[in-house]
């Protein structure tokens, strides 16, 4: 279906635009986001907050920008929303452990897609990736874990090609440093 | 230098194999369900109308209730005080 068509199916059914694009985009967001959150029900939470976000904007939906754009730019915000809150959490964390559940989550990796095998070199990665700044691994991410391509990693970034090239050149690097720095301290 | 490299290297590769996971059955119902849960309610003049209407058959069906169970209990009160009455009367003739 093109943009325009999508236009048109908005003004005659919302509803069934709507399931249009559960049906055409609910896993490509889902698999972005559990990329970055790393956790299933994290990642089931934020899909379902994306696509509420979806139905209740989807009247006022013009065509200004294409319908991807337009859904990876709400599947980005919640996710970059969610990561901050995390980061808060776990600033919070390490003053003070209060519960069990928070201890837990300084430390979880729940990523379904990680091989059992890779369990413990996942980990190593992930703490190397959650140093590099917001941007650097949301990139990361998209390309070289999903496997986006660049100009699928711009579309989603709303950024250019080339600035997602700057941006993984610059996150490649830092995670050599990162990774050596961590095996020269073991 | 070089096995830290090595291990680097290996740490990186990680990336490519990890495994898409398909989206679960459970929240694909979820996100169909999202329109249900929150289908805006619109008041037309006739739903409002028939609203009203509704509420005051409600209100009357229920003060019809309550005033004819009154009326019974009512009824029972002075029924039962009678018979006391007459049961006192009959004991005042015995003695």
């Amino acid at each position: 279906m093109t943009d325009k068509e999508f236009l048109e199916l908005i003004t005659k059914d919302a509803n069934a635009a709507y399931t249009y694009l559960v049906h055409e985009y609910s896993q490509k967001v889902f698999n972005s986001i559990i990329n970055i959150v790393r956790n299933t029900e994290d990642a089931e939470d934020i899909v379902q907050e994306v696509f509420t976000s979806i139905f209740t904007g989807i009247d006022g939906f013009k065509g200004d920008s294409k319908i991807s754009t337009w859904i990876y730019s709400l599947t980005l915000n919640k996710s970059k929303e969610f990561l901050r809150h995390k980061t808060r959490k776990k600033r919070f964390g390490y003053l003070k452990v209060i519960d069990e559940q928070t201890e837990n989550f300084l430390v979880e990796c729940k990523h379904p897609g990680i091989l059992l095998e890779d369990k413990e070199l996942a980990s190593i990665l992930f703490e190397a990736l959650d140093k590099l700044p917001e941007n650097q691994r949301i990139a990361y991410n998209l390309s070289k874990i999903e496997g986006l391509s660049y100009s699928e990693t711009a579309e989603f970034m709303g950024l250019s090609v080339s600035s997602v090239e700057s941006l993984l050149f610059r996150a490649k690097k830092n995670l050599q440093e990162n990774l050596k720095e961590y095996y020269k301290n073991q | 230098m070089e096995d830290i490299e090595r291990k680097v290297d290996k740490v990186l590769s990680v990336s490519d194999r990890v495994k898409r996971t398909p989206i679960s059955n459970e929240l694909n119902a979820r996100l169909h369900a999202i329109p249900f849960q929150l289908r805006k309610v619109e008041f037309t003049p006739l739903s409002m109308v028939l609203s009203i209407a509704a509420s005051i058959l409600f209100l009357v069906g229920v003060n019809f209730t309550i005033l004819k169970n009154y009326s019974k209990v009512q009824d029972a009160k002075s029924e039962m005080s009678m018979t006391a009455n007459e049961g006192y009367f009959d004991y005042l003739n015995v003695l």
